[in-house]
């Protein structure tokens, strides 16, 4: 299944772009960010992010579709 | 009710500057501003710049979310918010929020809930540079 990627700060910066277009069997945002993790070896773990699907705030355990734009959320710092 | 990011200083905005210098709601005694303006130093380092970096579709849609529940929980008559991305110098402002409201005690407790709110949910980022030639993306600690 092919889903869109978006990396946002510390994510960008570690993996070296904003976007990428993956081909994946990971089921879930949780499943992604661990493939992703081992792929990349940044340091953010699972709970330390939040995941939007489509630009919307979901669950790690969101079903993913085709298509779908992912984008992990690190810890934000606004303001 | 309004939320904006900008690439340009937040001062030199029609939005900031209207605001500042008008005010067009008689019913209302109470005006509150905050400005957010980047400081030299964070955790004991000096810092040179900082860099904000948005998400921007979700930080509207979620700053949105924050408007919204500011008008369920207190009575106020409107706010603005506006939050600079990009490079910003010490001293700069990163974020700016006005309340109007009938009274004070509800436009004060308004303005705090935005910057909390914002400083906790929003999908902004902002990156450190130090005189040290590093940079460190910010994690925020303080609610």
């Amino acid at each position: 299944m092919k889903i869109q990627l978006l990396y946002f700060a510390s994510l960008r910066e570690k993996i070296g772009r904003a976007e990428e277009i993956l081909e994946t069997s990971c089921k879930t945002p949780g499943e992604l960010f661990r493939d992703l993790r081992g792929r990349y070896g940044f340091t953010l773990v699972e709970n330390d992010v939040r995941v939007a699907i489509n630009h919307q705030f979901e669950k790690m355990d969101y079903l993913l579709k085709a298509e779908d734009h992912v984008a992990f959320i690190p810890p934000v710092a606004g303001g | 009710m309004m939320f904006d990011l900008l690439m340009t200083p937040i001062e030199e905005t029609p939005q900031y500057q209207s605001a500042m210098r008008t005010h067009d709601d008689p019913q209302c005694g109470g005006i509150v501003s905050f400005a957010g303006r980047v400081r030299n130093h964070n955790h004991g380092q000096s810092v040179l710049f900082l860099e904000y970096e948005a998400y921007d579709v979700l930080a509207k849609k979620e700053a949105e979310n924050i408007l919204q529940e500011i008008h369920q929980k207190f009575p106020i008559k409107k706010i603005l918010c506006l939050h600079r991305v990009g490079r910003l110098e010490i001293g700069d402002m990163a974020v700016w929020i006005q309340v109007t409201a009938e009274h004070r005690k509800p436009a004060f407790a308004a303005t705090e809930y935005m910057i909390d709110e914002l400083k906790k949910r929003v999908p902004i980022w902002k990156n450190e540079h130090y005189g040290n030639g590093e940079s460190s993306w910010v994690q925020c600690h303080h609610r």
